[in-house]
């Protein structure tokens, strides 16, 4: 079963993500899914211990170690307080033929190298010096990683993902970006050519919810969103601007989905 | 006066020169011609003085300054000994629509300020871990220095050169990259708009040298770069391909270039020199 949520602003033209976090607990995705994105993303751990699930599996990231998420691969982090950590973000916006960041993966779990000091040095100067409204610098930081990454550990080339999970997250990416619109599961299934059945079951095996469940959390989302850019907004107008046909449904889901309001408020 | 040596090496396609330099490097001597090329340099002071000639003005680095020299700007370094520098070369190739290179300027030289310990800190970084066979690592480092330059310090838009250094420039520019053909003065003037009296005389006035002895370094200076990289051809055989017509103009301008000092007294030194012509006009 993989279970994840599509992180949009992940994948925006020259969204990347570049933070230290310490001292505070918690996930790295609020509710209860995993996330996945086109972007591919680095954890550099430097102190403590990061728990971390990649495509189901739990894994443990020591002081030393880099964790590299590919793109598509559904994941999320558990951070204790006594963690410090670099989480870097790249989109695909920023993969090039120089740096070959859409061509070449790593290693989920990359032991700790002579190289890794340098690589934290690196990521500690270009913290002090980051300007996340600069392109230039953006630029600068992706073309650095990219070349010290390849420097100290041992890329390899991308292989495609299996069909079908591909497929499947690609259908959820679909939901995600169109739920505000009037969408059935027999129009999903048609669009990624199976039949409603099989998508059916196949999405409920896949994601372990619902598609209906699904779709409303996402309209969830797209609610709390609205709502944070125009508190004085109407609630029944707001719903059905998310996609919600009657308020019967949105109250019901509303009591359902606790989890939306944190994921809308995370940015996600 | 602008006299000019034309780097050719400097303007490849993906290259970056980053250096340390310290001490008496090499320059010793205070005539050496100055050079110039479409590369735009730094020079970043670390201790001791370093003295710069940037299109004819003397700057003197020291610790925490910074020098810029802008494409095609004739400039000309002399080492005192203690000195200790990183230089640094970016050629047009990395020029972008990112990081702006081909359009900023800097002034020639740039005051202390705070934010030079922050670049000194990425400079220091770089040079164990440079890499200048690897076009990411070079991208990157050009990308990086554009960026720490252009937040720190103020930048501007590069301003046209006058039109007669302009021009001159390029016909400079052209005898080095064309110098194993055959070139006359009278198809250069006309290549450049000029008759060939003006172009004689405003070349010999510009420059402090003719236009054939100019044509012969360049030649001489190519002929031991091809001997270097091919020791087993003779030396007839590699005089003709620099575009000498014959032995005797090779042996000729051989002789008269060592004994004027110059060629540089280390023929291992005299593929990538700059030529040292001592003589100016009116003295």
């Amino acid at each position: 079963m993989i279970r994840a949520w599509y992180e949009k602003i992940s994948d925006h033209k020259d969204w990347i993500y570049f933070e230290r976090r310490e001292g505070e607990a918690g996930w790295s995705v609020p509710g209860p899914f995993p996330g996945f994105h086109y972007a591919i993303e680095f954890a550099f751990c430097t102190r403590g211990q990061i728990k971390f699930e990649v495509n189901g599996t739990p894994r443990i990231l020591h002081e030393g170690e880099v964790g590299f998420l590919n793109s598509l691969e559904p994941h999320r982090f558990f951070y204790n307080t006594d963690v410090e950590c670099y989480i870097v973000v790249i989109s695909p916006g920023y993969f090039t033929e120089i740096n070959q960041l859409g061509n070449l993966s790593f290693p989920t779990h990359n032991a700790r190298v002579e190289g890794f000091e340098y690589v934290k040095r690196y990521l500690q100067y270009a913290k002090e010096t980051w300007d996340g409204d600069s392109p230039l610098c953006k630029w600068a930081f992706v073309d650095t990683l990219a070349h010290l990454m390849r420097k100290y550990y041992e890329p390899f080339p991308k292989k495609g993902m299996e069909k079908h999970p591909e497929q499947m997250l690609r259908a959820v990416k679909y939901i995600y970006e169109h739920c505000t619109e009037k969408l059935t599961v027999d129009e999903v299934a048609k669009q990624f050519g199976y039949s409603p059945n099989y998508f059916s079951a196949s999405f409920n095996e896949f994601m372990g919810t619902r598609f209906t469940d699904y779709l409303n959390t996402c309209r969830m989302v797209e609610y709390y969103r609205i709502l944070k850019k125009d508190p004085t907004i109407a609630v029944g107008k707001a719903a059905q601007m998310c996609g919600f046909t009657s308020m019967n449904t949105f109250y019901r889901a509303q009591k359902k989905m606790v989890s939306a309001k944190e994921l809308a408020e995370a940015g996600l | 006066m602008i006299r000019a040596w034309y780097e050719k090496i400097r303007d490849q396609k993906d290259s970056i020169y980053f250096a340390h330099h310290y001490g008496r490097f090499f320059g010793k001597n205070k005539n050496v011609f100055p050079s110039f090329h479409n590369s735009i340099e730094f020079a970043f002071g670390l201790g001791g003085e370093l003295e710069i000639v940037i299109s004819g003005k003397l700057h003197t680095l020291r610790e925490g300054e910074i020098c810029f020299m802008n494409t095609r700007e004739p400039h000309r370094y002399y080492y005192n000994p203690g000195v200790e520098c990183y230089i640094v070369l970016i050629s047009q190739s990395f020029f972008t629509d990112v990081n702006h290179l081909g359009e900023i300027s800097f002034p020639s030289h740039i005051e202390k300020c705070e934010a030079f310990d922050s670049i000194k800190q990425y400079l220091d970084y770089m040079i164990d871990r440079w890499d200048p066979d690897s076009l990411l690592c070079k991208r990157a480092f050009a990308e990086t220095i554009a960026y720490l330059m252009t937040t720190h310090y103020p930048s501007f838009p590069k301003r046209e050169m006058e039109k007669q250094s302009a021009v001159l420039l390029d016909a400079v520019k052209y005898i080095c990259e064309h110098c194993t053909e055959k070139l006359t003065l009278g198809e250069l003037a006309a290549r450049f708009g000029y008759s060939v009296n003006y172009f004689s005389t405003s070349f010999n006035e510009l420059m402090g040298t003719s236009f054939t002895d100019y044509l012969n370094i360049c030649r001489i200076i190519e002929y031991y770069r091809i001997r270097k990289e091919n020791p087993e051809l003779s030396i007839g055989k590699v005089a003709g391909m620099c575009g000498f017509g014959s032995m005797n103009t090779f042996y000729r301008a051989q002789k008269k270039f060592e004994r004027d000092g110059v060629l540089a007294a280390d023929p291992a030194q005299r593929e990538f020199m700059i030529p040292n012509f001592k003589k100016e006009k009116g003295k």
